[in-house]
């Protein structure tokens, strides 16, 4: 099965950001093709320079690189979300790839199965 | 799997929201139960993140206002629904089964009978298993 993952969660306003990467985690170890799409405030979890520790939490960075090691390599970012949060490409993780919102409709689209979190 | 036959469907449910947070939890109830009462089929109920609180046998009520743990849990038993507490979710918010109570030297379980821990490969098999998924409360 091919799974999308929408990921809509600011990395740490609660616990959901994290959640949601564990199950995006699971998935890909049960053997099924994950991507991923970083949308809405979901952008704000490829920050780069992320310094979790001053609000004592997890950093959400270790996990993104931990993503190669599960044979996630669609990693998506929409442009569109990043522009109206004053970011740039410039901004993000380089394993993004930044695409315009008719490439997230056919991302979208070419799913199995879309889980928006 | 699709079913030729009829129009009817299999389901795989994940709520997300605590009982009293939001009016997510209860909103996700009152979808199964109609989805049960039109014919559908739930294959599983999978309760995530905060909802891992509605697997909570220990919450008390005010008699003027519906326990929401109660009413999940009444209707699981009710239809024989197969439903997972998340036990990453669950463990760090308290629902312990009587083995984990004992594992974690906890000096009472929470978890309602009605319900299990298990892990996030029982929601990946639903998602699998099923025609549709739906996620309440993000």
């Amino acid at each position: 099965m091919k799974y999308l993952y929408l990921l809509r969660q600011a990395p740490y306003q609660s616990s959901l950001a994290r959640e949601a990467l564990d199950m995006v985690l699971a998935t890909a170890a049960f053997d099924q093709h994950v991507q991923l799409l970083f949308i809405n405030d979901g952008v704000f979890q490829l920050q780069k320079g992320q310094q979790a520790d001053l609000l004592q939490q997890k950093n959400i960075e270790k996990t993104l690189q931990a993503f190669a090691l599960y044979d996630i390599n669609d990693v998506y970012c929409c442009s569109h979300s990043l522009q109206l949060r004053g970011l740039t490409t410039d901004n993000i993780d380089a394993s993004a790839q930044v695409i315009d919102q008719a490439q997230c409709q056919a991302l979208i689209q070419q799913a199995d199965k879309v889980i928006s979190l | 799997m699709p079913n030729s036959q009829t129009d009817k469907k299999t389901l795989a449910i994940m709520v997300l929201s605590s009982p009293h947070a939001s009016a997510h939890a209860q909103t996700a109830l009152a979808y199964c139960q109609s989805v049960l009462d039109a014919g559908h089929q739930i294959y599983r109920i999978f309760f995530y993140h905060e909802a891992a609180y509605l697997g909570n046998t220990a919450n008390c009520a005010p008699q003027d206002e519906i326990n929401l743990s109660d009413r999940w849990q009444q209707l699981i038993q009710k239809y024989d629904i197969d439903s997972v507490v998340c036990i990453a979710s669950g463990l760090k918010r308290g629902m312990l089964d009587t083995t984990e109570a004992k594992r974690y030297e906890k000096t009472t379980a929470s978890l309602s009978p009605c319900t299990e821990l298990s892990g996030l490969g029982q929601w990946i098999d639903a998602v699998n298993q099923t025609d549709q998924h739906i996620i309440f409360g993000n």
